[in-house]
């Protein structure tokens, strides 16, 4: 899990100019540990239009190497399903800063 | 660069699948015979023969060159989950006697006797449901998603079949613009929730959403929308 987040984190950080707004998490069977996941589960909370555009053909090349299932919630869809919490998605972009 | 050095850049597609399904519970050995080409010894049944690639559009013709020369392949696994893949590639693997999938549908697969003959789960019971639907004369699978439903003393109607828990306004959006011509979306996860910015993306392209029970239902009316 910690290999597919340095990797993705590293995608978001070079997205972050097209989907400023964007919040990545990883969900499902890597987060899990399940020992051979058939995909690595992905949803970005985004706000625009253009933004869901941009993170899908900014992971193009990316989802050529690997099997990515990438779900694209605009944040009133996530604030309707509340998808993040039920599925104890892991936010890998931006990293949340721990209050001391 | 030819045309298929612009669809499938796979040259890592083999020893990604092969590090992959060497963890796999039914797998004793995988041994790489060709960039694409990997030989799988099971502990249960018998050897599987699979060719792996990396396209984000698939057809029969990009597919055949894959096989050239490969020889005897039971599985035909192509990586990006997201991937269009057009209808004569799964007549190509009916008539060629090997299975096509992504990787998940691999794994499935290897835990089958007959690699060869497995059917996508969701696809399988997609399509027996609709060949015993009594206004359905013949279906046909258009692409990975799509299906013409051809019905008796009724119009055609063209669907996109989506399996996801979640069906979002950018499902609606991306499959217009992936798919392009279809009347509905069939939701065939019985769990399926649609997002109401989802519900409004797709009225606005005059798309009805249906679940599954509504869309058998349907298919003994006249279609009088989005024609």
């Amino acid at each position: 899990m910690e290999e597919v987040s340095l990797t993705l984190r590293e995608l978001a950080k070079l997205l972050a100019a097209k989907a400023p707004t964007a919040e990545w998490y990883l969900f499902g069977s890597v987060v899990r540990r399940v020992p051979l996941p058939s995909d690595i589960d992905v949803v970005i909370v985004y706000s625009n239009i253009s933004d869901a555009h941009e993170l899908r053909e900014g992971l193009r090349s990316y989802s050529e190497s690997v099997p990515l299932h990438l779900l694209l919630l605009r944040h009133d869809e996530e604030n309707e399903l509340q998808f993040v919490r039920d599925q104890r998605a892991i936010r890998i972009f931006p990293e949340e800063v721990s209050k001391r | 660069m030819t045309q298929l050095d612009r669809n499938r850049q796979d040259g890592s597609a083999g020893k990604w699948v092969a590090d992959k399904i060497a963890k796999h519970d039914n797998v004793a050995s995988v041994t790489i015979l060709a960039p694409n080409k990997i030989h799988v010894r099971r502990k249960k049944w018998d050897d599987v023969t699979i060719a792996a690639m990396s396209a984000h559009r698939v057809d029969a013709g990009l597919v055949q060159s894959l096989l050239s020369n490969a020889g005897d392949i039971d599985f035909v696994v192509n990586i990006p989950k997201a991937a269009y893949v057009l209808g004569n590639t799964y007549e190509l693997a009916a008539e060629r006697n090997f299975a096509f999938g992504g990787f998940g549908d691999l794994l499935s697969a290897l835990n089958s006797e007959s690699p060869r003959t497995y059917v996508n789960s969701e696809f399988s019971f997609v399509l027996r449901s609709l060949r015993q639907h009594s206004k359905v004369w013949r279906v046909t699978r258009l692409d990975d998603r799509r299906l013409l439903v051809e019905r008796n003393s009724l119009d055609s109607v063209v669907v996109l079949v989506l399996n996801d828990y979640e069906l979002t306004a950018d499902h609606v959006r991306n499959g217009i613009e992936r798919y392009g011509k279809f009347q509905a979306i069939v939701c065939s996860n019985p769990n399926s929730r649609v997002t109401t910015a989802a519900s409004l993306a797709a009225d606005e392209s005059h798309i009805r959403i249906f679940n599954w029970k509504e869309f058998l239902q349907q298919l003994n009316r006249e279609w009088t929308w989005k024609k």
